[in-house]
């Protein structure tokens, strides 16, 4: 037997090592390159790529603040500075329409650069983790993605958002957005964000092919839970697994619950669960509880290994029926191929005619941010029509002005942007509740879709 | 051979004669300060420390993003709410039992591959690197990966109908708890109405532990190889002088040599598993009425999502605790309590 | 060198050679499913199709993987050789003196430095960025590779002190007699040795860090300098996903945990010889 010589085996660790350096030495070229990478988007600033060479040198807790004082300069397109932006888009058709609004601001201040900060996953959940501890540490980016409603308030609660009701006033967003959304994204009669775009939560979707081969007719406007459940257990009869659920994601399940019980409470009602003034011990929240239970009989035994995008394909490819889910879901079923209105058609949540369950992204602005000038232009050219349409084109949602030439949208995103301006709006709690009572609600969910307990699951919810 | 490896020449302090008691106390345990006084101070902050925060924190009555470390009234309040709600009981109940079956299913196929590759005189690099491949991925991809085969419908349960098995397992959607003893133990221990959830072996879980183990055995092994290497050849040879049986080889004269291993292994994929995150929340979640939750993502939902950084901060002390409950008499009894 | 160790007969080696290709097919098939995933095009990237070869071989997903994961290639590099080698030396040294130089409380010490392992990491995620924030090293790769190092010297100390168990102290006795210090004691007599302890160590702490996702994410907030993992993640968007491009990324940034197995892989076996701890 042979002993290895020692330094042979040595040679491995210093070849590690030697690496190591290597890659030290790479580093400096390469932190240029990936900055370069970084203002690829920016078609318009051409000027931009010899500047950023101190951004990179920059550790980005340190924003130029001398460059631009509290007082606003006139003239926007003047401000340099940097603008950190920070966001949960980054793939695929959320990229694209992210690239939207970053164009369009750079169009309003050419001589400014941008960070794009952004990090997928979880339905945003890892950018609340990291957007949680950078506010612990005092380093905020200089604008955020955001959304209504209970979404805005633990950032109020800690300070660290200011109002931007100064730009409503300077571009006029007052007259042409939706008073039901400015309202959502107002507390003690200050706005504090600006919305993007708008998806719908309550669409019902459903196979047409199956549907006819199971001799049920297709739904219309007024279509009731009664209904609803009769042509599931049809289908049942037939053959057919009646529901389609992403229930491997959590929120999937809770959309369903909430699109039932929007449908049995209506917008009042729903106005008056969200902001307290009803109790969540209510008969009308018991009986959607029942009906939720009648549903899930329905659901896909494969469901809880789906994600909700592979549920809708499965509703493409005929698996099942039907499948209650927000109006992303156009995109993946046309992706797929499916044609609308010939393998797919779509309708309101049964009982949520003429209500438009709002699914808002919105940005808002760090309190402290000394890139407030550029934060305005921001803010500015994200509202502005072409800005709203390219992104909502991209993203698959509706404008929030009513001013838009709708005309350039695809047939869907025409629907849904006249019925955002003429319906009825009620705010998500899955997507814009407080994340206290969105966390309670969503495991009362998760425990009654096993147990079908209604008197606990409504004890769950009131006592939250 | 032996000899080479000494140093030839005599290196070091000589005696002195005349030393002070901390000079001495220096001269012996200099070496010892300089090497782990960094270590433990590096610890102290950012283990124990922040452990403390933690503590802190979990008493505090901190929801939302602005700190307030102001204590809970009463005190303990955000523990026995926790303790007492379904969803925490299953996720100790799957956590207890995720680790026990993963930690065997690991450490047995670590093993057995060992020994397979460890005598293989074919191809024994391709196989290592076959087995320790599963390793370098994301778990975020393979969880993903994982709940594809997963899924009844269209996954390994066509690989089973083809080979003619006729078991349909529901695999991660399987909903069912099997063994549930929260009715017995009710009747039979005081307080026992406190149980709120079913205390028994969630099926879906069996997919979990199966994808786990197929990503960490390649470690085991790796650990197990490089003890397997360490045996004296004399020992291999005395055995087969006697005429061991291979079986009564591995399990008289290996085994007991791999001991320390065994150690490392059973303490690191411990931990691995106690922390258990990435994995589960892509492959099934939280699972069929929490079948799969685990404490991780409880901690992680609770934090981040709902923000009650005191009641995260609570399940992440629980976590502690229970590793404390099972490790601590274990290092006790290996590195204290024996021989040392 | 092996022929007559037990378990080497012929029949045996023919079983051992059929089981460990039956278990080698078990293992790939995750990855099978991974690879022929990258080349689909998108919407056939989906559990449905999971079986089945692609229709056409696409490769798109490589390419838009490649394209996003490139810039933070590198950053991982510079993060994850240093973190590595900085802690298992450091485990080295501590296992060294765990194993060979015991003093009174030393195995207390021990299992409270063990302890340390098991801390969730999501609660001490924001205690580290006012940490680093407070000694100047938030949003650098260097404050990543602190944290790293910090979290990695248990595992590698456990590892470390439990090899170095194993080795006789004779070794030790002779050097004292020849009046070494206890540092050339390690590093002339020790050090030779531990090649497999570094190999153990470093493989764990290389593929650790290198798909750490958690502190790469909170500690450094700069795109242009996060590591690979972060980019990977955001391969998928959050309503958006394309499966071919996250299942390539996965590949792609295996690859060099790979090589590193591939390298160290053979060290395993060689590293040690009982010529040389008799």
């Amino acid at each position: 037997m042979k002993a290895i010589p020692k330094t042979l085996s040595w040679k491995v660790l210093a070849a590690l090592l030697a690496l190591a350096l290597t890659a030290a030495a790479c580093g400096s070229d390469a932190e240029t390159t990936t900055t370069e990478a970084e203002v690829e988007n920016s078609e318009s600033a051409t000027d931009a790529d010899d500047g950023d060479e101190p951004t990179a040198e920059d550790d980005g807790d340190e924003p130029t603040a001398e460059d631009d004082g509290d007082e606003p300069t006139e003239d926007a397109t003047s401000s340099t500075g940097e603008l950190e932006i920070f966001s949960w888009w980054t793939s695929g058709s959320e990229d694209t329409a992210l690239q939207a609004l970053i164009s369009a601001f750079q169009a309003g201040a050419p001589n400014a650069d941008i960070i794009n900060g952004a990090v997928s996953g979880g339905g945003g959940a890892n950018a609340q983790a990291v957007l949680a501890t950078r506010i612990q540490g005092n380093d905020l980016p200089d604008t955020w993605q955001s959304g209504p409603g209970g979404r805005l308030t633990p950032y109020l609660e800690a300070d660290v958002i200011r109002p931007v009701t100064e730009v409503y006033d300077d571009a006029g967003f007052r007259d042409t957005m939706p008073a039901g959304l400015i309202e959502s994204l107002s507390v003690d009669g200050e706005i504090y964000a600006v919305a993007t775009g708008a998806h719908r939560g309550n669409n019902l979707w459903y196979n047409k092919a199956l549907l006819d081969g199971a001799g049920v007719d297709a739904p219309a406007g007024d279509y009731t839970n009664e209904q609803f459940l009769a042509d599931l257990a049809t289908l049942d009869a037939a053959g057919v697994t009646g529901l389609c659920l992403g229930a491997n994601q959590a929120f999937a399940v809770d959309e369903l619950f909430e699109n039932i019980l929007l449908g049995v409470v209506g917008p009042e009602g729903w106005a008056a669960l969200r902001d307290g003034d009803r109790s969540w011990d209510d008969p009308e929240v018991r009986e959607a509880a029942e009906i939720f239970g009648q549903v899930l009989d329905y659901v896909d035994p494969d469901a809880s290994a789906l994600t909700w995008d592979q549920a809708i394909l499965r509703l493409a490819d005929g698996t099942c029926a039907f499948n209650s889910m927000g109006d992303w879901a156009y995109g993946e079923l046309i992706n797929s191929g499916a044609v609308d209105n010939e393998d797919f058609g779509y309708v309101n949540q049964p009982g949520t005619d003429g209500v438009f369950m709002l699914v808002v992204d919105a940005f808002v602005v760090a309190k402290d941010t000394p890139n407030w000038d550029l934060a305005k232009v921001w803010l500015t050219e994200m509202g502005q029509p072409e800005t709203q349409l390219e992104f909502n084109i991209a993203k698959g949602a509706s404008p929030v002005r009513n001013d838009v030439d709708t005309s350039a949208l695809p047939p869907y995103q025409q629907g849904a942007a006249d019925a955002l301006a003429a319906d009825a709006t009620a705010l998500s709690i899955v997507h814009h509740g407080e994340p206290a009572f969105q966390t309670v609600m969503s495991e009362a969910v998760t425990i009654f879709a096993q147990t079908k307990d209604v008197e606990q699951f409504v004890q769950a919810l009131a006592s939250a | 051979m032996t000899t080479n490896a000494l140093p030839q020449s005599r290196i070091g302090p000589q005696p002195k004669r005349a030393r002070t008691s901390l000079s001495r106390f220096l001269e012996r345990n200099g070496f010892r300060i300089l090497v782990l006084g960094p270590t433990l101070l590096v610890l102290g902050i950012f283990v124990y420390g922040f452990i403390a925060y933690t503590a802190r924190v979990s008493v505090s009555q901190w929801q939302g993003l602005a700190v307030n470390l102001e204590p809970n009234d009463p005190l303990m309040s955000t523990y026995s709410e926790m303790l007492a709600s379904p969803r925490f009981q299953a996720d100790i109940r799957n956590i207890t039992i995720f680790t026990v079956l993963f930690l065997t299913l690991a450490v047995v196929l670590g093993f057995v591959l060992a020994i397979l590759v460890h005598n293989s005189l074919r191809s024994r690099g391709l196989f290592r690197g076959v087995f320790l491949f599963p390793y370098s991925l994301s778990f975020i991809v393979t969880g993903v990966v994982w709940r594809w085969i997963f899924t009844p419908s269209t996954g390994v349960n066509l690989i089973l109908d083809r080979l003619g098995i006729d078991a349909r397992p529901g695999w991660i959607t399987d909903p069912t708890v099997v063994g549930d003893v929260s009715g017995a133990l009710e009747t039979v221990v005081p307080g026992g109405d406190v149980i709120n959830t079913q205390l028994g072996i969630p099926l879906a879980l069996i997919a979990v532990v199966i994808a786990a183990s197929w990503q960490l055995a390649g470690f085991a092994m790796a650990i197990f190889l490089a003890g397997l290497a360490g045996i004296p050849e004399e020992l291999a040879e005395a055995a087969s002088l006697d005429g061991a049986k291979t079986r009564q080889y591995y399990w008289h004269v290996a085994m007991p040599q791999l001991r320390p291993m065994l150690v490392t292994i059973l303490v690191i994929l411990g931990h691995v598993s106690l922390k258990s995150f990435d994995l589960v929340v892509a492959m099934s979640g939280r699972g069929p009425g929490f079948a799969t939750d685990v404490p991780g993502i409880y901690v992680f939902e609770q934090t981040f999502r709902s923000l009650s950084f005191n009641t995260g901060a609570a399940a992440s002390i629980v976590m502690l605790l229970l590793v404390g409950i099972i490790i601590v008499p274990y290092l006790y009894r290996t590195y204290v309590g024996g021989k040392s | 060198m092996t022929d007559r160790k037990p378990g080497s007969n012929r029949k045996a080696r023919v079983v051992g050679l059929v089981a460990l290709s039956i278990l080698a097919v078990v293992f790939l098939t995750p990855v099978y499913v991974m690879v022929v995933a990258s080349v689909k095009p998108p919407n056939q990237a989906d559990a449905i199709y999971m079986w089945q070869l692609p229709e056409s071989l696409e490769t798109s997903g490589i390419e838009q993987a490649w394209a996003k994961l490139k810039p933070n290639f590198v950053n991982s590099l510079l993060l994850v050789l240093p973190a590595t080698i900085i802690s298992s030396t450091i485990g080295a040294l501590n296992g060294f003196i765990f194993a060979k130089m015991p003093f009174r409380g030393s195995n207390v010490l021990f299992a409270s430095l063990l302890l340390g392992m098991f801390i969730p990491y999501q609660v001490v995620l924001i205690p580290i960025v006012r940490f680093l924030q407070y000694v100047n090293l938030y949003g650098s790769i260097s404050g990543l590779i602190l944290v790293h190092v910090v979290y990695g010297i248990p595992i590698t100390t456990l590892i470390f002190r439990n090899y170095y168990e194993q080795i006789p102290s004779e070794i030790l006795e002779a050097s004292q007699v020849d009046g070494a210090t206890p540092f050339q004691a390690f590093t002339r007599l020790m050090l030779p040795l531990s090649l497999p302890g570094f190999v153990v160590a470093g493989i764990f702490q290389f593929t650790n860090i290198w798909n750490d996702f958690i502190f790469g994410i909170t500690v450094i907030p700069d795109p242009a300098k996060q590591p690979i993992t972060v980019a990977l993640n955001n391969l998928s968007g959050t309503l958006s996903i394309e499966w071919n491009a996250v299942m390539a990324g996965a590949l792609i940034a295996a690859i060099p945990t790979a090589l590193v197995y591939v390298v160290l892989g053979k060290y395993f076996v060689q590293g040690l010889t009982s010529g040389s701890v008799k």
